[in-house]
Protein backbone atom coordinates (compact mmCIF):
# COMPACT_ATOMS: atom_id res chain seq x y z
CA UNK A 1 0.00 0.00 0.00
CA UNK A 2 2.82 2.39 0.83
CA UNK A 3 4.47 1.45 -2.44
CA UNK A 4 1.26 2.23 -4.30
CA UNK A 5 1.11 5.61 -2.58
CA UNK A 6 4.72 6.32 -3.50
CA UNK A 7 3.95 5.48 -7.12
CA UNK A 8 0.94 7.82 -7.13
CA UNK A 9 3.08 10.60 -5.67
CA UNK A 10 5.77 10.08 -8.28
CA UNK A 11 3.16 10.17 -11.03
CA UNK A 12 1.74 13.34 -9.52
CA UNK A 13 5.18 14.95 -9.56
CA UNK A 14 5.67 14.11 -13.20
CA UNK A 15 2.25 15.50 -14.01
CA UNK A 16 2.98 18.72 -12.14
CA UNK A 17 6.09 19.28 -14.23
CA UNK A 18 4.53 18.37 -17.55
CA UNK A 19 1.23 20.21 -17.17
CA UNK A 20 0.97 23.93 -16.59
CA UNK A 21 -1.03 26.94 -17.61
CA UNK A 22 1.14 27.32 -20.69
CA UNK A 23 0.68 24.33 -22.95
CA UNK A 24 4.08 22.84 -23.63
CA UNK A 25 4.49 19.69 -25.70
CA UNK A 26 5.89 16.72 -23.78
CA UNK A 27 8.93 16.52 -26.02
CA UNK A 28 9.80 20.14 -25.30
CA UNK A 29 9.52 19.55 -21.57
CA UNK A 30 11.81 16.53 -21.75
CA UNK A 31 14.30 18.48 -23.84
CA UNK A 32 14.20 21.30 -21.31
CA UNK A 33 14.85 18.87 -18.46
CA UNK A 34 17.98 17.62 -20.17
CA UNK A 35 18.90 21.21 -21.03
CA UNK A 36 18.96 20.49 -24.73
CA UNK A 37 15.88 22.40 -25.80
CA UNK A 38 14.66 25.89 -26.43
CA UNK A 39 16.01 28.30 -23.77
CA UNK A 40 12.62 29.88 -23.21
CA UNK A 41 11.03 26.54 -22.41
CA UNK A 42 14.04 25.66 -20.29
CA UNK A 43 13.52 28.81 -18.23
CA UNK A 44 9.88 27.97 -17.69
CA UNK A 45 10.51 24.37 -16.71
CA UNK A 46 13.51 25.00 -14.47
CA UNK A 47 12.57 28.27 -12.79
CA UNK A 48 8.81 27.90 -12.56
CA UNK A 49 7.56 24.35 -12.88
CA UNK A 50 10.19 22.33 -11.09
CA UNK A 51 10.35 24.57 -8.00
CA UNK A 52 6.57 24.58 -7.93
CA UNK A 53 6.36 20.79 -8.08
CA UNK A 54 9.02 20.37 -5.38
CA UNK A 55 7.27 22.91 -3.16
CA UNK A 56 3.95 21.15 -3.58
CA UNK A 57 5.59 17.83 -2.70
CA UNK A 58 7.26 19.20 0.43
CA UNK A 59 4.25 21.19 1.56
CA UNK A 60 1.86 18.25 1.16
CA UNK A 61 4.20 15.89 2.97
CA UNK A 62 4.78 18.38 5.79
CA UNK A 63 1.11 19.17 6.28
CA UNK A 64 0.11 15.50 6.14
CA UNK A 65 2.60 14.58 8.85
CA UNK A 66 1.78 17.61 11.00
CA UNK A 67 -1.94 16.90 10.69
CA UNK A 68 -1.51 13.30 11.79
CA UNK A 69 0.51 14.45 14.81
CA UNK A 70 -2.05 17.05 15.84
CA UNK A 71 -4.96 14.68 15.50
CA UNK A 72 -3.26 12.13 17.71
CA UNK A 73 -1.94 14.61 20.26
CA UNK A 74 -5.34 16.18 20.82
CA UNK A 75 -7.30 13.01 20.13
CA UNK A 76 -9.57 15.14 17.98
CA UNK A 77 -10.55 14.33 14.40
CA UNK A 78 -10.96 18.01 13.58
CA UNK A 79 -7.45 18.90 14.63
CA UNK A 80 -5.05 20.14 11.99
CA UNK A 81 -1.58 21.73 11.89
CA UNK A 82 -2.96 25.27 12.14
CA UNK A 83 -5.22 24.62 15.07
CA UNK A 84 -2.89 26.19 17.59
CA UNK A 85 -2.75 29.39 15.65
CA UNK A 86 0.50 28.85 13.73
CA UNK A 87 -0.96 30.12 10.49
CA UNK A 88 -2.75 32.95 12.30
CA UNK A 89 0.56 34.02 13.78
CA UNK A 90 2.24 33.87 10.40
CA UNK A 91 -0.66 35.83 8.87
CA UNK A 92 -0.33 38.45 11.59
CA UNK A 93 3.36 38.81 10.84
CA UNK A 94 2.69 39.25 7.15
CA UNK A 95 -0.20 41.64 7.80
CA UNK A 96 2.03 43.81 9.97
CA UNK A 97 4.60 43.97 7.26
CA UNK A 98 2.26 44.40 4.29
CA UNK A 99 -0.42 46.59 5.77
CA UNK A 100 1.67 48.27 8.41
CA UNK A 101 0.18 49.98 11.36
CA UNK A 102 -2.40 51.68 9.18
CA UNK A 103 -3.00 55.33 8.50
CA UNK A 104 0.51 56.42 9.31
CA UNK A 105 1.28 57.08 5.67
CA UNK A 106 4.61 57.18 3.86
CA UNK A 107 6.89 54.48 5.18
CA UNK A 108 4.10 52.23 6.31
CA UNK A 109 2.31 52.04 3.01
CA UNK A 110 5.13 50.08 1.49
CA UNK A 111 3.21 46.90 0.97
CA UNK A 112 4.67 43.72 -0.41
CA UNK A 113 6.85 45.51 -2.92
CA UNK A 114 8.56 47.53 -0.26
CA UNK A 115 9.82 44.58 1.71
CA UNK A 116 10.32 42.06 -1.01
CA UNK A 117 9.83 38.33 -0.81
CA UNK A 118 12.44 37.78 1.88
CA UNK A 119 10.64 40.25 4.11
CA UNK A 120 7.38 38.35 3.76
CA UNK A 121 8.99 35.00 4.49
CA UNK A 122 10.80 36.35 7.55
CA UNK A 123 7.67 38.06 8.84
CA UNK A 124 5.61 34.90 8.47
CA UNK A 125 8.29 32.80 10.16
CA UNK A 126 8.59 35.30 13.00
CA UNK A 127 4.83 35.36 13.52
CA UNK A 128 4.60 31.58 13.52
CA UNK A 129 7.57 31.29 15.89
CA UNK A 130 6.03 33.82 18.27
CA UNK A 131 2.78 31.87 18.48
CA UNK A 132 4.68 28.62 18.88
CA UNK A 133 6.68 30.05 21.80
CA UNK A 134 3.52 31.28 23.44
CA UNK A 135 1.86 27.92 23.06
CA UNK A 136 4.92 26.02 24.33
CA UNK A 137 5.12 28.26 27.39
CA UNK A 138 1.45 27.73 28.10
CA UNK A 139 1.80 24.00 27.51
CA UNK A 140 4.13 23.73 30.50
CA UNK A 141 1.56 25.22 32.84
CA UNK A 142 -1.46 23.44 31.52
CA UNK A 143 -2.11 19.85 32.42
CA UNK A 144 -4.63 18.69 29.92
CA UNK A 145 -4.29 18.83 26.15
CA UNK A 146 -7.91 19.82 25.80
CA UNK A 147 -7.21 23.05 27.68
CA UNK A 148 -4.17 23.65 25.53
CA UNK A 149 -6.28 23.18 22.44
CA UNK A 150 -8.81 25.74 23.60
CA UNK A 151 -6.08 28.23 24.46
CA UNK A 152 -4.43 27.68 21.10
CA UNK A 153 -7.67 28.23 19.22
CA UNK A 154 -8.32 31.42 21.20
CA UNK A 155 -4.82 32.76 20.51
CA UNK A 156 -5.39 32.07 16.82
CA UNK A 157 -8.71 33.92 16.92
CA UNK A 158 -7.13 36.89 18.63
CA UNK A 159 -4.50 37.11 15.92
CA UNK A 160 -7.17 36.93 13.22
CA UNK A 161 -9.20 39.72 14.80
CA UNK A 162 -6.14 41.94 14.99
CA UNK A 163 -5.69 41.34 11.30
CA UNK A 164 -9.32 42.23 10.61
CA UNK A 165 -8.81 45.47 12.47
CA UNK A 166 -5.82 46.29 10.33
CA UNK A 167 -7.64 45.38 7.15
CA UNK A 168 -10.49 47.75 7.96
CA UNK A 169 -8.32 50.83 8.18
CA UNK A 170 -5.94 50.25 5.36
CA UNK A 171 -5.60 51.13 1.69
CA UNK A 172 -7.64 48.68 -0.41
CA UNK A 173 -4.64 47.89 -2.60
CA UNK A 174 -2.62 46.75 0.40
CA UNK A 175 -5.55 44.77 1.73
CA UNK A 176 -5.78 43.08 -1.63
CA UNK A 177 -2.10 42.19 -1.53
CA UNK A 178 -2.54 40.68 1.91
CA UNK A 179 -5.59 38.70 0.81
CA UNK A 180 -3.72 37.46 -2.26
CA UNK A 181 -1.01 36.14 0.09
CA UNK A 182 -3.67 34.47 2.21
CA UNK A 183 -4.97 32.47 -0.73
CA UNK A 184 -1.83 30.40 -0.73
CA UNK A 185 0.37 29.44 -3.65
CA UNK A 186 3.04 26.93 -4.54
CA UNK A 187 4.33 29.14 -7.32
CA UNK A 188 6.15 31.75 -5.30
CA UNK A 189 9.24 29.76 -4.37
CA UNK A 190 12.57 29.93 -6.13
CA UNK A 191 15.47 27.51 -5.82
CA UNK A 192 17.11 29.69 -3.19
CA UNK A 193 13.91 29.51 -1.13
CA UNK A 194 13.91 25.76 -1.53
CA UNK A 195 17.49 25.63 -0.29
CA UNK A 196 16.04 26.61 3.08
CA UNK A 197 12.61 25.00 2.90
CA UNK A 198 13.76 21.56 1.79
CA UNK A 199 16.25 20.86 4.62
CA UNK A 200 13.87 22.28 7.24
CA UNK A 201 10.99 20.13 6.01
CA UNK A 202 13.18 17.06 5.58
CA UNK A 203 14.61 17.42 9.08
CA UNK A 204 11.23 17.93 10.69
CA UNK A 205 9.71 15.06 8.71
CA UNK A 206 12.52 12.79 9.86
CA UNK A 207 11.79 13.86 13.43
CA UNK A 208 8.09 13.17 12.92
CA UNK A 209 8.77 9.71 11.52
CA UNK A 210 11.16 8.96 14.37
CA UNK A 211 8.63 9.96 17.02
CA UNK A 212 5.89 7.51 16.10
CA UNK A 213 6.14 5.11 19.04
CA UNK A 214 5.09 7.54 21.79
CA UNK A 215 2.24 8.68 19.57
CA UNK A 216 0.93 5.13 19.38
CA UNK A 217 0.85 5.01 23.17
CA UNK A 218 -0.85 8.40 23.37
CA UNK A 219 -3.70 7.08 21.26
CA UNK A 220 -5.00 5.20 24.27
CA UNK A 221 -4.91 8.20 26.53
CA UNK A 222 -2.27 9.98 28.55
CA UNK A 223 -2.56 7.86 31.68
CA UNK A 224 -2.14 4.67 29.69
CA UNK A 225 0.86 6.20 27.95
CA UNK A 226 2.40 7.05 31.31
CA UNK A 227 2.04 3.47 32.47
CA UNK A 228 3.83 2.41 29.30
CA UNK A 229 6.78 4.57 30.28
CA UNK A 230 6.20 7.42 27.89
CA UNK A 231 7.22 10.86 29.14
CA UNK A 232 3.98 12.59 28.22
CA UNK A 233 5.18 16.12 28.78
CA UNK A 234 8.29 15.64 26.69
CA UNK A 235 6.34 13.95 23.91
CA UNK A 236 3.81 16.75 23.91
CA UNK A 237 6.48 19.42 23.63
CA UNK A 238 8.40 17.55 20.95
CA UNK A 239 5.27 16.88 18.89
CA UNK A 240 4.12 20.49 19.15
CA UNK A 241 7.56 21.70 18.13
CA UNK A 242 7.89 19.42 15.12
CA UNK A 243 4.40 19.99 13.79
CA UNK A 244 4.66 23.75 14.27
CA UNK A 245 7.98 23.86 12.45
CA UNK A 246 6.43 21.90 9.58
CA UNK A 247 3.31 24.05 9.44
CA UNK A 248 5.22 27.30 9.98
CA UNK A 249 7.78 26.58 7.27
CA UNK A 250 5.09 25.76 4.74
CA UNK A 251 3.08 28.85 5.66
CA UNK A 252 6.12 31.11 5.45
CA UNK A 253 6.85 30.12 1.86
CA UNK A 254 3.42 29.21 0.52
CA UNK A 255 0.97 31.16 2.61
CA UNK A 256 -1.64 29.31 4.64
CA UNK A 257 -2.60 26.11 2.81
CA UNK A 258 -6.05 25.05 3.86
CA UNK A 259 -7.57 21.66 4.30
CA UNK A 260 -4.68 19.34 3.47
CA UNK A 261 -3.54 19.03 7.08
CA UNK A 262 -6.96 17.94 8.23
CA UNK A 263 -8.08 15.71 5.39
CA UNK A 264 -4.92 13.79 4.57
CA UNK A 265 -4.57 11.89 7.88
CA UNK A 266 -8.21 10.80 7.64
CA UNK A 267 -7.76 9.61 4.08
CA UNK A 268 -4.57 7.81 5.10
CA UNK A 269 -6.28 6.13 8.03
CA UNK A 270 -9.09 4.91 5.83
CA UNK A 271 -6.74 3.72 3.11
CA UNK A 272 -4.44 1.70 5.33
CA UNK A 273 -7.09 0.66 7.80
CA UNK A 274 -5.07 1.16 10.95
CA UNK A 275 -4.06 3.95 13.29
CA UNK A 276 -0.64 2.49 13.95
CA UNK A 277 1.63 5.48 13.46
CA UNK A 278 4.48 3.35 12.20
CA UNK A 279 2.42 2.89 9.04
CA UNK A 280 0.14 5.90 9.34
CA UNK A 281 2.86 8.54 9.42
CA UNK A 282 4.63 7.47 6.21
CA UNK A 283 1.23 7.00 4.57
CA UNK A 284 0.17 10.51 5.59
CA UNK A 285 3.43 11.90 4.24
CA UNK A 286 3.09 10.16 0.88
CA UNK A 287 -0.62 10.79 0.51
CA UNK A 288 -0.16 14.42 1.48
CA UNK A 289 2.52 14.86 -1.15
CA UNK A 290 0.40 13.17 -3.82
CA UNK A 291 -2.75 15.13 -3.02
CA UNK A 292 -0.85 18.37 -2.92
CA UNK A 293 0.69 17.70 -6.33
CA UNK A 294 -2.72 16.98 -7.82
CA UNK A 295 -4.09 20.21 -6.36
CA UNK A 296 -1.07 22.02 -7.78
CA UNK A 297 -1.92 20.72 -11.26
CA UNK A 298 -5.54 21.75 -10.78
CA UNK A 299 -4.61 25.33 -9.83
CA UNK A 300 -2.77 25.72 -13.10
CA UNK A 301 -6.11 25.34 -14.87
CA UNK A 302 -4.51 23.74 -17.87
CA UNK A 303 -6.08 25.17 -20.97
CA UNK A 304 -6.62 28.64 -19.64
CA UNK A 305 -4.04 31.25 -18.81
CA UNK A 306 -5.38 32.11 -15.40
CA UNK A 307 -4.18 30.65 -12.14
CA UNK A 308 -6.73 29.58 -9.56
CA UNK A 309 -6.18 30.30 -5.85
CA UNK A 310 -4.71 27.30 -4.08
CA UNK A 311 -6.87 27.30 -0.98
CA UNK A 312 -10.04 27.32 -3.01
CA UNK A 313 -8.84 24.30 -4.97
CA UNK A 314 -7.64 22.26 -2.00
CA UNK A 315 -10.90 22.80 -0.19
CA UNK A 316 -13.25 22.41 -3.16
CA UNK A 317 -11.53 19.31 -4.48
CA UNK A 318 -10.90 17.80 -1.09
CA UNK A 319 -14.26 18.21 0.59
CA UNK A 320 -16.36 16.00 -1.68
CA UNK A 321 -13.59 13.39 -1.83
CA UNK A 322 -13.35 13.11 1.94
CA UNK A 323 -17.12 13.03 2.36
CA UNK A 324 -17.42 10.33 -0.29
CA UNK A 325 -14.65 8.31 1.31
CA UNK A 326 -16.27 8.65 4.72
CA UNK A 327 -19.70 7.65 3.47
CA UNK A 328 -18.33 4.63 1.65
CA UNK A 329 -16.20 3.28 4.43
CA UNK A 330 -17.86 0.97 6.87
CA UNK A 331 -15.52 1.72 9.72
CA UNK A 332 -16.09 5.40 9.26
CA UNK A 333 -19.82 5.02 9.42
CA UNK A 334 -19.42 3.50 12.82
CA UNK A 335 -17.52 6.56 13.99
CA UNK A 336 -14.05 7.78 13.23
CA UNK A 337 -11.44 6.03 15.29
CA UNK A 338 -8.60 8.40 15.88
CA UNK B 1 -9.47 72.12 -25.11
CA UNK B 2 -5.91 71.31 -24.14
CA UNK B 3 -6.34 67.58 -24.63
CA UNK B 4 -7.34 67.88 -28.27
CA UNK B 5 -4.57 70.34 -29.11
CA UNK B 6 -1.92 68.20 -27.48
CA UNK B 7 -3.11 64.88 -28.78
CA UNK B 8 -3.18 65.99 -32.39
CA UNK B 9 0.58 66.03 -33.08
CA UNK B 10 0.91 62.54 -31.69
CA UNK B 11 -2.16 61.00 -33.26
CA UNK B 12 -0.39 60.48 -36.57
CA UNK B 13 2.00 58.03 -34.97
CA UNK B 14 -0.58 55.39 -34.39
CA UNK B 15 -0.92 54.63 -38.04
CA UNK B 16 0.05 51.06 -38.44
CA UNK B 17 3.74 51.03 -37.62
CA UNK B 18 3.55 48.78 -34.60
CA UNK B 19 7.20 48.03 -34.18
CA UNK B 20 7.99 47.97 -30.50
CA UNK B 21 6.80 45.10 -28.45
CA UNK B 22 4.97 44.05 -25.48
CA UNK B 23 5.30 45.67 -22.14
CA UNK B 24 5.04 43.20 -19.31
CA UNK B 25 2.44 43.39 -16.62
CA UNK B 26 2.89 44.29 -12.99
CA UNK B 27 3.01 41.64 -10.28
CA UNK B 28 0.23 41.29 -7.77
CA UNK B 29 0.60 38.88 -4.88
CA UNK B 30 0.83 35.30 -6.05
CA UNK B 31 -0.44 35.97 -9.52
CA UNK B 32 0.78 38.54 -11.98
CA UNK B 33 -1.81 41.14 -12.71
CA UNK B 34 -2.33 42.10 -16.29
CA UNK B 35 -4.52 45.05 -17.11
CA UNK B 36 -7.24 43.89 -19.42
CA UNK B 37 -9.27 46.44 -21.11
CA UNK B 38 -9.67 48.34 -17.90
CA UNK B 39 -7.36 49.32 -15.10
CA UNK B 40 -8.27 50.45 -11.59
CA UNK B 41 -8.65 54.11 -12.38
CA UNK B 42 -8.89 54.21 -16.11
CA UNK B 43 -11.96 53.81 -18.25
CA UNK B 44 -12.23 50.64 -20.36
CA UNK B 45 -9.80 50.05 -23.22
CA UNK B 46 -7.57 52.85 -22.09
CA UNK B 47 -4.40 50.98 -21.29
CA UNK B 48 -4.13 48.86 -24.40
CA UNK B 49 -5.26 51.78 -26.54
CA UNK B 50 -2.65 54.09 -25.08
CA UNK B 51 0.04 51.54 -25.80
CA UNK B 52 -1.21 51.00 -29.31
CA UNK B 53 -1.32 54.73 -29.94
CA UNK B 54 2.24 55.05 -28.72
CA UNK B 55 3.36 52.45 -31.19
CA UNK B 56 3.70 49.48 -28.91
CA UNK B 57 1.98 46.16 -28.81
CA UNK B 58 0.74 44.29 -25.81
CA UNK B 59 0.49 40.53 -25.53
CA UNK B 60 -2.85 40.65 -23.79
CA UNK B 61 -4.32 43.40 -25.94
CA UNK B 62 -7.30 41.28 -26.88
CA UNK B 63 -8.26 40.23 -23.36
CA UNK B 64 -11.87 40.87 -22.69
CA UNK B 65 -13.25 41.85 -19.37
CA UNK B 66 -12.61 44.58 -16.89
CA UNK B 67 -9.95 44.83 -14.28
CA UNK B 68 -6.70 42.94 -13.96
CA UNK B 69 -6.24 39.22 -14.53
CA UNK B 70 -3.99 37.12 -12.36
CA UNK B 71 -1.66 35.07 -14.49
CA UNK B 72 0.89 32.46 -13.67
CA UNK B 73 4.53 33.43 -14.05
CA UNK B 74 5.07 30.78 -16.69
CA UNK B 75 2.38 32.28 -18.91
CA UNK B 76 3.89 35.72 -18.54
CA UNK B 77 7.37 34.36 -19.25
CA UNK B 78 6.30 32.49 -22.33
CA UNK B 79 4.24 35.31 -23.82
CA UNK B 80 6.18 38.35 -22.73
CA UNK B 81 9.58 37.13 -21.56
CA UNK B 82 11.29 38.52 -24.64
CA UNK B 83 9.56 41.86 -24.64
CA UNK B 84 12.09 44.69 -24.90
CA UNK B 85 10.27 47.05 -22.57
CA UNK B 86 8.65 46.53 -19.22
CA UNK B 87 6.20 49.18 -18.03
CA UNK B 88 4.86 48.97 -14.54
CA UNK B 89 3.07 51.14 -12.00
CA UNK B 90 4.59 50.15 -8.70
CA UNK B 91 5.18 52.83 -6.07
CA UNK B 92 8.02 51.07 -4.35
CA UNK B 93 10.18 49.96 -7.22
CA UNK B 94 12.91 52.58 -7.40
CA UNK B 95 15.68 50.41 -8.80
CA UNK B 96 16.27 47.07 -10.49
CA UNK B 97 17.32 45.67 -7.12
CA UNK B 98 13.79 46.32 -5.84
CA UNK B 99 12.38 44.36 -8.74
CA UNK B 100 14.63 41.44 -8.01
CA UNK B 101 13.76 41.62 -4.33
CA UNK B 102 10.12 41.04 -5.16
CA UNK B 103 10.86 37.85 -7.06
CA UNK B 104 14.30 36.68 -8.12
CA UNK B 105 12.84 35.27 -11.33
CA UNK B 106 12.02 38.70 -12.69
CA UNK B 107 15.70 38.84 -13.62
CA UNK B 108 14.91 36.34 -16.38
CA UNK B 109 12.95 38.89 -18.35
CA UNK B 110 14.85 40.34 -21.28
CA UNK B 111 13.63 43.83 -20.40
CA UNK B 112 15.20 43.46 -16.96
CA UNK B 113 18.49 42.24 -18.36
CA UNK B 114 18.62 45.14 -20.81
CA UNK B 115 17.79 47.62 -18.08
CA UNK B 116 14.62 48.68 -19.86
CA UNK B 117 12.21 48.66 -16.93
CA UNK B 118 10.12 51.78 -16.41
CA UNK B 119 7.96 52.47 -13.40
CA UNK B 120 5.32 55.19 -13.25
CA UNK B 121 6.26 56.35 -9.79
CA UNK B 122 8.19 59.51 -10.55
CA UNK B 123 5.63 61.72 -8.84
CA UNK B 124 4.45 60.45 -5.48
CA UNK B 125 2.41 62.49 -3.03
CA UNK B 126 3.31 62.89 0.65
CA UNK B 127 0.81 60.21 1.68
CA UNK B 128 2.16 57.75 -0.83
CA UNK B 129 -0.42 58.45 -3.53
CA UNK B 130 0.69 58.11 -7.11
CA UNK B 131 0.08 61.07 -9.39
CA UNK B 132 -0.22 58.68 -12.33
CA UNK B 133 -3.68 57.78 -11.07
CA UNK B 134 -4.62 61.38 -10.31
CA UNK B 135 -3.27 63.72 -12.93
CA UNK B 136 -2.80 60.88 -15.36
CA UNK B 137 -6.49 60.03 -15.47
CA UNK B 138 -7.36 63.61 -16.36
CA UNK B 139 -4.44 64.06 -18.77
CA UNK B 140 -3.96 60.88 -20.78
CA UNK B 141 -2.04 62.95 -23.29
CA UNK B 142 0.77 63.23 -20.73
CA UNK B 143 0.85 59.46 -20.34
CA UNK B 144 0.78 59.02 -24.08
CA UNK B 145 3.68 61.44 -24.46
CA UNK B 146 5.65 59.48 -21.87
CA UNK B 147 4.90 56.19 -23.60
CA UNK B 148 6.01 57.54 -26.95
CA UNK B 149 9.24 58.84 -25.41
CA UNK B 150 9.87 55.40 -23.91
CA UNK B 151 8.84 53.19 -26.79
CA UNK B 152 9.90 55.40 -29.70
CA UNK B 153 12.57 57.75 -28.29
CA UNK B 154 13.63 58.97 -31.70
CA UNK B 155 10.25 60.67 -32.12
CA UNK B 156 10.41 62.70 -28.94
CA UNK B 157 13.99 63.76 -28.32
CA UNK B 158 14.48 65.81 -25.19
CA UNK B 159 11.06 65.00 -23.80
CA UNK B 160 10.95 65.19 -20.03
CA UNK B 161 9.06 62.25 -18.58
CA UNK B 162 6.13 63.19 -16.41
CA UNK B 163 5.21 59.96 -14.68
CA UNK B 164 7.65 57.26 -15.71
CA UNK B 165 11.22 56.81 -14.67
CA UNK B 166 13.73 54.23 -15.77
CA UNK B 167 14.80 51.79 -13.10
CA UNK B 168 18.53 51.40 -12.83
CA UNK B 169 20.74 49.24 -10.66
Amino acid sequence: MLIALAAVTAAGFVLAVVVGSTPLPLGDVLAALTRTGDPGTETIVWTVRLPRAVTALLAGAALGAAGAQMQTLFRNPLAEPYILGVSSGASLGVALVVIGLGGVGGAFTAGVAGFGRIGIVLAASAGAAAVLLLVLMLSRRVRSVATLLIIGVLVGSAAVSLISLMLTYTDPRLAQQYIAWGLGTFSGTTWSDLAVLAPVCAGALAAALAGVKPLNALLMGENYARTMGVNVRRTRTATLLVSSVLAGAVTAYCGPVAFLGMAVPHMARLLIGTSDHRVLMPAAVLLGAGTSLLCCVATQAPGSEAVLPLNAITTLLGTPVVIAVLLRSRSARMGLAV
Amino acid sequence: MPCVLRCAPFACLSSGDLRSFVPCPAPRGGGHGVPGRKNDAFPPQAVASLLKDAGGTYAWADTKGTGSTALDLETVLSKAGDAPTWLVVENNWKSLADVEKADARYAKFKAFQDGNVWSANKVLGPGGGNDYYERGVARPDLILADLIAILRPELAPGHELTFYQRLTK
